[in-house]
């Protein structure tokens, strides 16, 4: 779960990182109680806001009422600013950028640098020498050498203070079972830090979070532009595409393989539905209406079906069931095989629907099929 | 001999008494596996399909010689569970477990790593010699005893493969699927560097995934440590930018994690790399008139 900024700065307040006093707009036609001037802040799942306009800062009250809206109507790189945080206008000495990630590497991973309230991946790319990362052994946390390298590296912050303030950052990406705590900027006011801004990834299987991600989830609905995403019960993974074949896997591997297959063909494809875990009838058919809402005028739809612990009788059920029930007319090309494997295909033929069993060949002919050739 | 299982291999076991560790159990047993021992927490004195359960692995090292241990048991006590087993000094551990917190399948990637345990996983199919035994979930009927070595991060994908090779006359020495990440015990780098040890493998296949940069890392090893022919397919060039496609590790964000680097990197590193099955099968057939 990708936290918003005002959220995660809840967070970090219970965990007693100082961050700027703010209050999440209600109503934009409001002047909110935050003591103007205030900075305007678009709530938004993206980074680059700033460049974007979704960040301004209000003089006046008839400048939020000009402002609010027209930072509402922002999409920052294709994402839609869904609410407005107001926040008091924090003049710092200086921006520094902290981070702690499991995102594309093996380890807990700290980053620090000097250079604050850029992208950090510019200026690893353009300065790789003013940014230290440190990796941190899940058994002893961060150790009192590491931070004192930390500290060395950070010459314009009094050395105990950027330890505990590092320590609390620490303390709440491991009690939070985050993938992702990043500060940027981290402000330096007077001596004493302040995140600015937050950006906090939860590990969605953290169990132990379950209620406050749930509890972020809820009071989002306030939020006037947020569109609450739906959540896929059963234990499909289904994603939308352009084009006018559908695809459904029993696996993620297999999937992008007939998905490559696909395109290979000169064919594109119009969702990715993968069944995953333990399937059934139920998973299935579920797949199949998916994959139907989502376009009804697909031109062919590809099954690649490999049992292991998958039963092709139950895989047959679902799709004779689907196609009888809604009256199913482009073609299937089901490529069935593994458990129950002859059972499946038989109850196929019964219902009229023609499976397959070498995937390359089921490829070709969905393909030919498509192209206006015989099936 | 091949690579980490054999027919010596004996192995335990853990959340047997499952829904999945029940099926898998009677599949390994079919397949030849010797399971001496099951663990399930307050199941002790049962048996599932003649194998002894216990409450804790200590309880079954007392009356057991094991090697080897599969996990069956649910994320939220996944971690709990490999702890158990690493402490009682097992060589192998296969983790089938998915949906274990990330922080969490760090401590037990280290913890494993700091006493020696390989483990492959989690959230994986496990291995398979085919004709002998397997410590994991794949289907028999798909696989054949021959002399290609297989790595792949799906499990279903292994399937796949295994099948058409089998399907073309093209056996395996072994076949290992390590999950689909994004942290892994069992590297692909790992696993070619066993196969390239392994005397009873001739040509390698490496089945890698959008995401991630375990196939780079893979592909420096083999440019340096690899006499083997290498025969890659990378699946997911045609899928779209930043969306999950069904495995945690298999989402291109900006350029990393790219097919076009991952091909390139492997192409570099000496390794043949194929768009589709049929390819492979064309490949491996060609490599092996010439060994």
């Amino acid at each position: 779960m990708n936290l918003f900024e005002y959220e995660g700065k809840e967070l970090m307040k219970k965990y007693e990182i100082p961050v700027p006093l703010s209050g999440l707009v209600k109503d934009y036609e409001v002047l909110p109680e935050t003591e103007l001037p205030f900075v305007l802040k678009g709530q938004v799942d993206s980074g680059g806001r700033g460049k974007a306009g979704a960040v301004q800062i209000c003089e006046t009250e008839e400048d939020f009422l000009e402002k609010a809206p027209e930072i509402m109507s922002v999409k920052v790189k294709g994402r839609q600013v869904v609410g407005l945080l107001a926040e008091e206008m924090c003049k710092v000495d200086k921006e520094l950028y902290l981070s702690i990630m499991l995102q594309g590497v093996s380890k807990p991973t700290l980053i620090i640098s000097e250079m604050g309230g850029m992208n950090i991946e510019e200026v690893a790319a353009s300065d790789p020498d003013k940014i230290l990362k440190v990796e941190i052994d899940p058994f002893t946390g961060l150790k009192s050498y590491q931070l004192k390298m930390i500290s060395k590296s950070i010459q314009s912050v009094d050395a105990k203070k950027l330890s505990t303030f590092i320590k609390k950052i620490e303390r709440m990406f491991v009690e939070t079972g985050a993938v992702l705590v990043e500060i940027n900027p981290l402000g330096v006011k007077n001596g004493e830090l302040i995140a600015m801004d937050s950006k906090i990834v939860l590990d969605d299987h953290v169990t132990s979070m379950a209620e406050i991600r749930e509890n972020f989830e809820e009071r989002r609905n306030m939020l006037p532009g947020y569109i609450s995403p739906e959540v896929e019960k059963t234990t499909v993974t289904f994603i939308p595409l352009e084009g006018n074949v559908g695809l459904i896997s029993d696996g993620a591997g297999t999937g992008m393989m007939s998905l490559d297959l696909l395109y290979d063909e000169g064919l594109e494809v119009s969702s990715f539905a993968e069944l995953g875990g333990m399937t059934s009838e139920k998973v299935m058919y579920r797949a199949l209406e998916l994959t139907f809402n989502n376009n009804q005028d697909i031109k062919a739809l590809l099954i690649v079906l490999i049992g292991g612990f998958n039963r092709m009788d139950n895989m047959a059920k679902a799709i004779i069931r689907y196609v009888q029930e809604h009256n199913i007319t482009i073609p299937l090309f089901t490529r069935m095989c593994g458990t129950k494997e002859v059972e499946g295909t038989e109850m196929m033929e019964r219902a009229g629907i023609k499976t397959y069993y070498d995937l390359t060949e089921t490829v070709k002919t969905l393909a030919a099929s498509v192209r206006g050739g015989v099936e | 001999m091949s690579i980490l299982i054999d027919k010596k291999t004996t192995v335990l076991v853990t959340g047997i008494t499952g829904s999945s560790g029940m099926l898998q159990t009677k599949a390994m047993l079919d397949a030849g596996t010797k399971i001496v021992a099951g663990v399930t927490p307050g199941k002790a004195g049962r048996e599932v399909y003649g194998v002894p359960v216990y409450d804790f692995i200590s309880d079954a090292k007392k009356e057991h010689e094991f090697d080897t241990v599969i996990s069956f048991v649910p994320p939220k006590f996944a971690m709990d569970s490999c702890f158990e087993a690493i402490d009682a000094g097992i060589r192998l551990l296969v983790l089938t477990t998915e949906q274990i917190p990330l922080q969490e399948i760090v401590k037990i990637v280290g913890y494993a790593r700091a006493h020696n345990t390989i483990i492959i996983g989690p959230g994986c199919a496990g291995t398979i010699v085919p004709g002998m035994c397997k410590v994991g979930s794949h289907p028999i009927q798909f696989f054949k005893p021959g002399n290609v070595g297989i790595v792949s991060k799906s499990g279903a994908l292994s399937y796949e493969i295994g099948k058409t090779l089998s399907d073309n006359d093209i056996g395996q020495s072994q076949v290992v699927a390590i999950g689909g990440g994004p942290i892994w015990g069992f590297t692909q780098k790992d696993a070619i560097q066993h196969y390239e040890e392994d005397p009873d493998t001739k040509i390698i296949v490496l089945l890698g995934e959008i995401g991630g940069g375990s196939e780079e890392v893979a592909a420096a090893y083999i440019r340096k440590h690899v006499n083997k022919p290498v025969v890659a397919l990378i699946v997911g060039r045609n899928a779209p930018k930043g969306k999950n496609l069904g495995h945690a590790g298999a989402i291109v964000t900006g350029n990393i994690g790219t097919a076009t680097t991952k091909i390139a990197a492997l192409n570099e590193a000496g390794a043949i790399v194929v768009k589709s099955p049929a390819d492979l099968v064309k490949k491996i057939q060609e490599l092996e008139k010439q060994i």
